[in-house]
């Protein structure tokens, strides 16, 4: 979409131009100004297809933002205008869409108690309710059933009629008006005494009933007690609600024990306070509480300052030692002399080719105290998983083996910018190995690399996976289970926001809303101490 | 977790990341789900080479609706499907057969697809309403399930219930009513090297006196091993824990389990935590050994009793070992080891499509002697239809083991409460295993369980 | 071309290190020592998983290297399964990767420059919010994918749920990522004189990326392309989410599942295939080290 290949230097700077300059001077070739308007034209077309789509769909919303995200296109690369914006516009379109939007929208949840037992609306919650405590009718029978129309109706419209017959042999037709008893003579039954074809009646097919199933959903043919509503496509019972709404009151009565409920914090609780509430909640905005819970609850007041703390040290850590190592790896294979480098180098991504989920299961493994490598080939017997201290070593290092191939990929292709005359000039003035890879090769490198530094920081601090893969965070000191000594607070946040019976998503964003701003805060101080920004300027 | 290896928690993890399911509530409820975190395979085992939606038409070729359009792609639900079956990638290619049967009986299309990750990916797909009318799951889900609203009760007849394993049809109820009709049931039981330990052992005693004097004359360099690492496994520790009447939840009035009545730090809890103890310093229990170290120590011959269950015969076989299936043995001073009972069965979505085909499906096929014959063969669980059941154990010593190690065995608890159990129970038998005094370290579970129930 | 010289940047192999002078004997020794304790490091591990992968037992043990039973069963068993269609998942992680590297290797590079070579107002903050978007625990925002996503199936199925073209997009908009700060730092380093150079013999900006500086920073393409496609290839957090059907999946969500499936009963399978999957990653790293290492000679412009 970069392919504004006009060349407007032409007029203004075509005074300075020599004569061996001239090749730039001519037109694009042709084929490029048609390269560049077919791209435009074909995201102009896929979007017109979208806007079609919503249109069917009716999200007019949707249409008026895909009419502004084409003009928007029409508007950079048709132009000679906004020449950043052409070579911005598609990463930047991605980024709103597929990165934006679902932080804001999970930022939002954090407005509400959405988790399991809060997903669906209060309606459905209620129609959930009534529909669980459908029980049969106390000694009633159950009934073999067909499905019919009454004859002369359409049996894709037609009023749906039960063909039931009693566990005693008599045969029935149950309408939305009730039972009517059907006359044995008029009626044809098979073995097990289900209806097969009845006078007067349209007996559906199977796909014929498939194709009602939305009207079956609804249709129940009443009874004093409740009403008769089939069970797959052969068999009816006497069925009704034990769970009953009230809308005139708000409340819900259990038949069976006569106990009220009352709606109350997104769940029907017993009106007397006495026993559970009804399992099925529903989704509603708390506005701030969770935020409130974040910084009341006792357990995330315990154990913040120490989690806080270790999870900058494992963060801080992790960067520094996987950059020197890959560092270091990247100065030694920069080598020509050394012999085999492509090998060396392409054996020591192999940590990063592998999933995670293999290397840090091995990792754990050799950590075994009793029947892990590291103890065994060293001859210690180190409590590596079950000491804190030990463990937290333990998780660094298998960070490291996690993390410098990276580094060390990163740090090659940096490294190819920093001109040889540099080092070689250090070197003649006398500046030892040493002193030049930290006053010379590392400054420059940082400028290059620092900001991925900070970014493998921000990834550090919350590398969720890695702390569960390897070991959940563990040990746990002091007798409990919330606060583990190699706890990230995402990991922390995540066990305290849904180990429960109801686990509140909007919990668990509220407090990930806090690490962001703590993880951004740091961040932009470490940036503003790097020279990094300076070089943006 | 806890019944896996520490990297099966990692199921957890998924979870986590779409909704709320929770860190633990993911990954424990594997305890009765081992098949079902995972994965995923491909649904009609036949045709895997069909990448894509084409698979709805021909897998079910009767069908004369329905396959026109090819036009839409494989949404998560099958959209040309009338009804859509989801089942972990173990069963999946046999109840193919069955539901293209059931399809030509009815005249419509049916569609098995194999989720990843039931659990999860049926409350997120159920949630945007793209789900399927049926899903084949373990029982502890369905708290988790009716909280959501996901599932639809199952007007089961009386005569039907009569033909299941009684402790299974209990496992499928949720307040007194019944949400999934079930076919496979799961518990540990002790595998046993029968190269080293030729007689099953009478007792816990005298299972920990052999052990040790394999150990002692070097042929072994355990007495006994099953999972428990730092963390702890609460599924694996239950056994012992509920040996005295000890347990997690008491039950209700209706017999159900109770969320408010928590029972760890019951005396007769602390009187099972002390086995616990016991076991651990005769070296039957150990912090390091979790469910890597296990199957490895098994495999080399290295140990004479493995406590786990039928998903671990693969791999005892596939390493060549010589193994007999028993219960689980009891303590000579009174104390009777039940594992838990998991038991596999088929939900209807409350949010099905055709909702009269989906329970006509699970009514009238599921408990045919047939299915669940061919389901055994696909996951190795004794049947949970008696009939089956009986035919399968007559000829299958391990079927029949099994169910043995499971009878009596009380179903998980499938309370949503559980999700709050996992951690701080496991976390707490590990801490006696490693020394921890049994009488506070569950006292002190106790009181993590209550509060984090709330 | 009057101008365009770009000797002092073109030389990235270093000469000998000083170091290395010092030493007696050539200097050598030392670095292949150096390099063998790295990979001693690097590899010890892996070892384990490829002993288990040829170990029919299934298991992994961590305490000795040889397998309990040795043999193949486990490829035998991966190639074999139905219900786990292996090269199947592969070829669906090589589209994903491949298309999804490529596409964001471009955006990013069209980003990179507008930052580096271009000035306009917000660049600076741009920036800075590039980098601060990463520190959101992205874990989190999974969900709120999904559910868009579902969304927009609905309406165009053919970026929905389980479809590998959905999760490409999703992939793309890690794209302006911090793989722009890598580009970004390396564009400036290109001396900015060759622009000038050519803009004041009249090409366009379009021509200049095109075809001058995008040749000049073949390196950090090729490490980002290479970051990009390790990264793309191994993810299954989003990937697992998003594709629910096995014929869908990719590698990582396939052996992800099958490590999980019923417990540890397929982990030879998994191991099996896990040392099969880390192959395409070498063989990319390999091919790329020309660029890695060497691109700028070739792309100078002179």
């Amino acid at each position: 979409m970069s392919q504004q290949a006009t060349h407007k230097g032409d007029a203004e700077v075509g005074h300075l131009a020599e004569p061996e300059h001239l090749e730039y001077g001519t037109r694009p070739p042709i084929w490029v100004t048609v390269v560049k308007w077919v791209l435009i034209a074909l995201a102009l077309a896929v979007l017109l297809y979208v806007v079609q789509e919503l249109i069917e769909a009716g999200h007019w919303l949707m249409v008026i933002l895909a009419a502004f995200v084409a003009m928007c296109i029409l508007a950079v690369y048709s132009t000679r205008r906004a020449v950043p914006l052409k070579y911005l516009l598609p990463g930047l379109l991605f980024a709103l869409a597929l990165q934006i939007w679902p932080l804001v929208y999970t930022v939002s949840l954090s407005f509400t108690n959405y988790g399991d037992g809060h997903l669906i609306s209060k309606e459905e919650a209620i129609s959930a309710i009534e529909a669980s405590s459908v029980r049969p009718v106390e000694g009633s029978a159950r009934f073999s059933l067909n499905i019919a129309v009454p004859e002369g109706q359409d049996v894709a419209t037609g009023d749906l009629i039960y063909l039931l017959t009693d566990p005693d042999g008599n045969f029935f037709a149950g309408s939305l008006q009730g039972l009517q008893p059907l006359d044995a003579e008029t009626v044809e039954a098979g073995m097990t005494g289900r209806i097969t074809s009845a006078d007067g009646f349209t007996v559906l097919s199977a796909s014929e009933v498939n194709a009602r199933s939305a009207d079956l959903a609804e249709f129940a043919v009443p009874t004093e007690t409740g009403g008769i509503k089939q069970i797959g496509l052969s068999e009816a019972f006497i069925g009704e609600p034990t769970k009953v709404w009230d809308e005139a009151s708000g409340t819900i009565t259990d038949t069976l024990t006569g106990r009220v409920y009352v709606a109350e914090g997104a769940n029907f609780v017993p009106q007397d306070g006495v026993g559970p509430p009804l399992p099925q909640g529903w989704l509603e905005n708390v506005g701030f509480d969770n935020y409130t819970e974040a910084l009341t609850n006792p357990t995330l007041r315990a154990g913040f300052i120490k989690v806080l703390v270790w999870n900058f040290a494992f963060a801080a850590i992790t960067v520094i030692s996987t950059f020197l190592l890959g560092m270091l790896l990247a100065l030694l294979f920069n080598d020509s002399r050394l012999k085999g480098r492509g090998v060396y180098r392409s054996l020591l991504i192999l940590p990063y080719a592998l999933p995670i989920y293999v290397t840090a299961l091995v990792w754990s493994s050799m950590f075994n105290q009793d029947f892990g490598l590291i103890n065994s080939v060293t001859g210690l017997d180190i409590n590596w998983l079950g000491d804190p201290w030990m463990a937290r070593l333990a998780l660094l290092i298998t960070n490291l083996w996690l993390g410098f191939p990276y580094m060390f990929i990163v740090c090659t292709g940096a490294l190819q910018s920093i001109p040889g005359e540099v080092r070689e000039a250090a070197a003649i003035d006398g500046a030892g190995p040493f002193r030049t890879v930290r006053s010379v090769i590392m400054p420059l490198l940082l400028v290059a690399v620092g900001p991925l530094l900070i970014a493998s920081f921000a990834f550090n601090f919350n590398n969720f996976g890695l702390v569960f893969l390897f070991n959940e965070g563990g040990p746990f000191i002091g007798g409990q289970s919330q606060i583990g000594s190699t706890d990230l607070l995402i990991s922390w946040a995540y066990r305290l926001a849904l180990g429960g019976t109801q686990p509140n998503f909007g919990l668990a964003s509220a407090i990930a809303v806090f690490i962001f701003f703590i993880v951004a805060l740091i961040s932009y101080q470490g940036f503003r101490s790097t020279k990094a920004l300076e070089d943006v300027n | 977790m806890k019944r896996t290896t520490g990297a099966i928690a990692m199921a957890g993890i998924t979870a986590l990341l779409l909704t709320a399911c929770g860190g633990e509530a993911a990954t424990d409820d594997d305890p009765t789900t081992p098949a079902a975190g995972e994965t995923e395979s491909e649904a009609p085992a036949d045709d895997e080479e069909a990448t894509d939606d084409g698979d709805a038409a021909d897998d079910t070729a009767d069908e004369p609706a329905t396959d026109e359009e090819a036009s839409t792609e494989p949404p998560v639900r099958d959209q040309n499907a009338e009804l859509v079956i989801w089942s972990d990638d173990v069963r999946a290619p046999i109840l193919t057969e069955f539901a293209d049967e059931f399809g030509t009986e009815f005249g419509i299309t049916v569609q098995v697809q194999v989720a990843t990750d039931v659990r999860q990916q049926f409350k997120d797909a159920t949630n945007v309403d793209q789900g399927p009318d049926i899903i084949v799951g373990a029982h502890d889900w369905l708290g988790e399930l009716v909280q959501n609203g996901t599932v639809a009760p199952i007007q089961m007849s009386e005569d039907v219930q009569a033909q299941f394993v009684p402790e299974a049809l209990e496992a499928t109820k949720f307040d007194g009513q019944i949400y999934g009709v079930p076919y496979a049931t799961e518990s540990l039981g002790l595998i046993r090297n029968t190269a080293l330990a030729p007689e099953a052992p009478s007792s816990m005693e005298d299972l920990i006196a052999t052990g040790q004097g394999l150990v002692d004359s070097g042929d072994a360099d355990q007495v006994m091993v099953t999972p428990v690492g730092q963390q702890g496994d609460a599924y694996h520790a239950f056994p012992w824990l509920s040996a005295f009447g000890g347990g997690i939840f008491g039950t209700n009035a209706e017999g159900g389990w109770d969320a408010e009545n928590v029972i760890i730090g019951s005396p007769e809890s602390i009187q099972g935590g002390e086995k616990i103890a016991w076991l651990a310093e005769n070296g039957a229990l150990n912090v390091n050994i979790g469910g890597t170290e296990m199957e490895a120590l098994f495999g080399e011959g290295k140990t004479p009793y493995m406590v786990s269950g039928p998903w671990a015969i693969a791999n005892v076989d596939g390493a060549g070992i010589e193994y007999a299936i028993d219960p689980i043995p009891d303590f000579e001073d009174g104390g009777v080891t039940t594992p838990f009972l998991g038991v596999q069965m088929f939900y209807v979505s409350s949010k099905a499509k055709n909702p009269a085909i989906a329970q006509e499906f699970v009514n009238q096929y599921v408990p045919s002697v047939e299915l669940q014959l061919a389901l055994f063969e696909a996951g190795d669980r004794p049947p949970a239809l008696q009939a089956a059941l009986d035919q399968v154990s007559a000829d299958n010593e391990d079927i029949a083991a099994w169910a043995a190690a499971g009878e009596g065995a009380p179903p998980m608890p499938n309370i949503p409460a559980m999700n709050a159990v996992w951690g701080p129970l496991g976390q707490a038998t590990s801490d006696i295993v490693g020394g921890a005094d049994p009488a506070e370290r569950l006292a002190a579970a106790q009181d993590e369980v209550v509060a984090a129930i709330g | 071309m009057a101008a365009i010289d770009v000797s002092n940047a073109a030389q990235r192999e270093t000469a000998p290190a000083p170091a290395g002078r010092r030493k007696k004997g050539g200097g050598v020794w030392w670095r292949h020592a150096l390099a063998l304790l790295a990979l001693v490091f690097a590899l010890f591990p892996i070892l384990f998983i490829v002993s288990s992968a040829f170990n029919n037992a299934g298991t992994l043990s961590t305490s000795g290297l040889m397998p309990t039973k040795f043999g193949t069963d486990n490829f035998k068993d991966l190639f074999a399964d139905p219900a786990r269609p292996y090269w199947t998942w592969f070829k669906n992680s090589m589209i994903i990767s491949v298309v999804s590297t490529i596409a964001t290797l471009f955006l990013g590079a069209c980003a990179a420059y507008a930052f580096s070579r271009l000035r306009w107002t917000g660049r600076r903050g741009g920036l800075l919010a590039i980098l601060l978007l990463q520190m959101f625990p992205a874990v989190l925002a999974f969900g709120a994918l999904y559910i868009t996503f579902a969304n927009v199936g609905n309406i165009l199925p053919a970026v929905g749920l389980n479809t590998l073209a959905g999760l490409i997009l999703v992939y793309l908009g890690g794209a302006m990522g911090s793989n722009i700060w890598l580009l970004k730092g390396y564009f400036d380093t290109v001396p900015k004189e060759l622009d000038e150079a050519a803009y004041i013999d009249g090409a366009s900006h379009a021509r200049i990326f095109f075809t001058i500086t995008l040749r000049l920073v073949t390196p950090i393409l090729a490490t980002v392309a290479m970051l990009a496609f390790v990264g793309l290839w191994g993810e299954f957090l989003l990937a697992s989410i998003f594709l629910t059907d096995v014929n869908q999946q990719t590698l990582a969500v396939g052996l992800w599942q099958t490590r999980n499936a019923d417990v540890n009963r397929y982990f030879g399978q998994f191991v099996a295939g896990a040392v099969i999957a880390s192959i395409p990653v070498v063989l990319v790293y390999l091919s790329l080290q020309k660029q890695l290492i060497g691109g700028l000679t070739q792309g100078s412009v002179k």
